[in-house]
């Protein structure tokens, strides 16, 4: 089950909304946990978000170098992650979703011009 | 339970074995006795090798056998999830007496295979890459308080020393050596504001909890409480921590002013002074002063963590919850030695486990009562 795709070049996380209150969840639930309705389509979310919390891990962990930063971000549409940070990025930040589809994995950076994905 | 700790010749089975004859004989029961159990373990599969039938293995070795044995899996909130389920099988009165046991086996001579199990307690769908989330998340939560002024690093400090003595007093506890504010303070940077030796590590252990049904009206160490739940979705409703001690207060007919003791799910110790206001021992923002005060040391009003709490006693995962269990057991009837709580009639007990949609994946609440001399 894929996470992220790529659209015309911008990165998109999968997910689900409901269609019955518009609630919005990562990854798709089959039943929406905000009010139980059962017709939740597939809908692709991001790439903007914000951060609420950040923090600077230094342990490493299969796949990861230390030290790195991990934080919660809440996407535009509403669904909070607990993600991978491109670097430091306090609470309020804007970010925006980096995906790589060959291997599946994402990541937020900080909002600028010209960093909207990377692909190795 | 057995001296949680690194054991890497003691298997799985060998911990449960010692666990299990600790507690019957405590009981004055016999494996013959047992008419139902519960084994929780949630590392076997991936640390072990052992992914399915775990409590038929390590029970038979313990010479129980010929009855139901269920297989509990709840991450951190395994032992308790054990103990639930047996406190209903009792309740139920199908059985008389029933075992709930609670196994983890972490030092498998490589911590990286064992951090990477342990990640499991998550949504891997959602988590996988993403990196060591657990202690990331107790580190944001504790940044929030220190960047509002609620808390400071030297609350960090002193509650780390508080579990680190306490565990000094712990003939269980992995790790028994006191430590200053500024040995924590200046240990090696973990996340944020958490440093080596505010966090649980790995280890090795097993604890077990036999109960029996008995007659209301009774004496002896009673459950008055016991609670389990699911976590919430997107922070839709009530937390697992805050429900399952909501619940449980609502069930014992008792408040936090009643506690004389608590054990609580410290996996980080600073993670005691969030429990210190969901348990409604102060009002929130008050869990600087409460410990300060010296309310929560042995001696206080409401000692919390008397054993040493996860970081000192150690954290073999499914054997935690009921590791707080035995605690209580000794401090409800007075054998907690050097660490014994005077005047213990009411405790309670919190454990909860993993991550998932924005809330803990599992709690569970349970209040014990001496209800000798009633």
């Amino acid at each position: 089950m894929a996470r992220v795709r790529l659209v015309d070049g911008q990165a998109r996380l999968l997910g689900g909304r409901c269609s019955q209150c518009g609630h919005a969840t990562v990854p798709r639930r089959n039943a929406c946990p905000s009010c139980h309705g059962e017709t939740v389509g597939e809908v692709e979310l991001g790439p903007t978000g914000s951060v609420i919390s950040s923090v600077e891990l230094y342990v490493p962990t299969a796949g990861v170098e230390a030290p790195y930063w991990v934080g919660l971000v809440k996407l535009s549409e509403g669904p909070t992650l607990f993600t991978r940070l491109a670097g430091a990025a306090g609470p309020g930040s804007a970010v925006e979703l980096v995906v790589e589809p060959e291997t599946d994995s994402y990541w937020f950076a900080a909002s600028q011009a010209g960093v909207e994905t990377a692909s190795s | 339970m057995t001296h949680f700790g690194k054991w890497p010749e003691v298997p799985l089975r060998a911990m449960s074995s010692e666990a299990v004859s600790a507690s019957l004989a405590d009981a004055g029961v016999s494996a013959a006795d047992v008419e139902v159990a519960f084994f929780a373990n949630s590392l076997g599969g991936l640390l072990v090798g052992q992914e399915a039938l775990r409590g038929e293995v390590c029970l038979h070795d313990a010479g129980i056998f010929g009855i139901p044995i269920v297989n509990v899996e709840n991450a951190c909130a395994g032992g308790a999830t054990a103990l639930w389920s047996a406190v209903r099988a009792v309740r139920s009165g199908e059985f008389r007496v029933a075992l709930a046991v609670g196994a983890e086996k972490m030092f498998v001579g490589d911590t990286q295979r064992t951090l990477a199990a342990l990640q499991t307690a998550a949504d891997v769908a959602t988590t996988q890459g993403q990196g060591l989330q657990f202690v990331a998340l107790y580190a944001m939560r504790l940044q929030q308080r220190l960047d509002a002024g609620l808390l400071t690093k030297e609350h960090l400090a002193l509650v780390t020393r508080k579990g680190k003595a306490n565990g000094v007093e712990n003939e269980y506890a992995q790790f028994r050596t006191a430590m200053t504010d500024a040995e924590i303070l200046g240990g090696r940077v973990i996340a944020g504001p958490l440093t080596l030796p505010m966090v649980s590590g790995i280890s090795d252990g097993a604890a077990a909890v036999v109960v029996i049904g008995r007659p209301s009206g009774s004496s002896g160490v009673c459950v008055t409480a016991s609670v389990l739940s699911s976590g919430s979705v997107d922070g839709l409703g009530e937390t697992v921590v805050g429900t399952t001690i909501r619940r449980a207060y609502l069930e014992a007919g008792v408040g936090p002013e009643d506690l004389d003791v608590a054990e609580v799910h410290d996996a980080v110790s600073p993670a005691e002074l969030f429990r210190y206001e969901e348990l409604g021992l102060c009002g929130t923002g008050e869990a600087g002063a409460l410990l300060e005060s010296g309310a929560t040391a042995v001696g206080g009003r409401i000692p919390v963590n008397p054993s040493g709490g996860l970081t000192a006693r150690g954290h073999p995962v499914a054997a935690t919850g009921l590791a707080q269990i035995a605690e209580l057991t000794w401090q409800l009837t007075g054998r907690a030695g050097r660490r014994q709580v005077d005047g213990c009639r009411v405790a309670l007990a919190q454990n909860s486990g993993g991550w998932i949609d924005g809330d803990t994946g599992a709690g569970s609440v349970h209040i014990l009562q001496n209800r000798s001399g009633e």
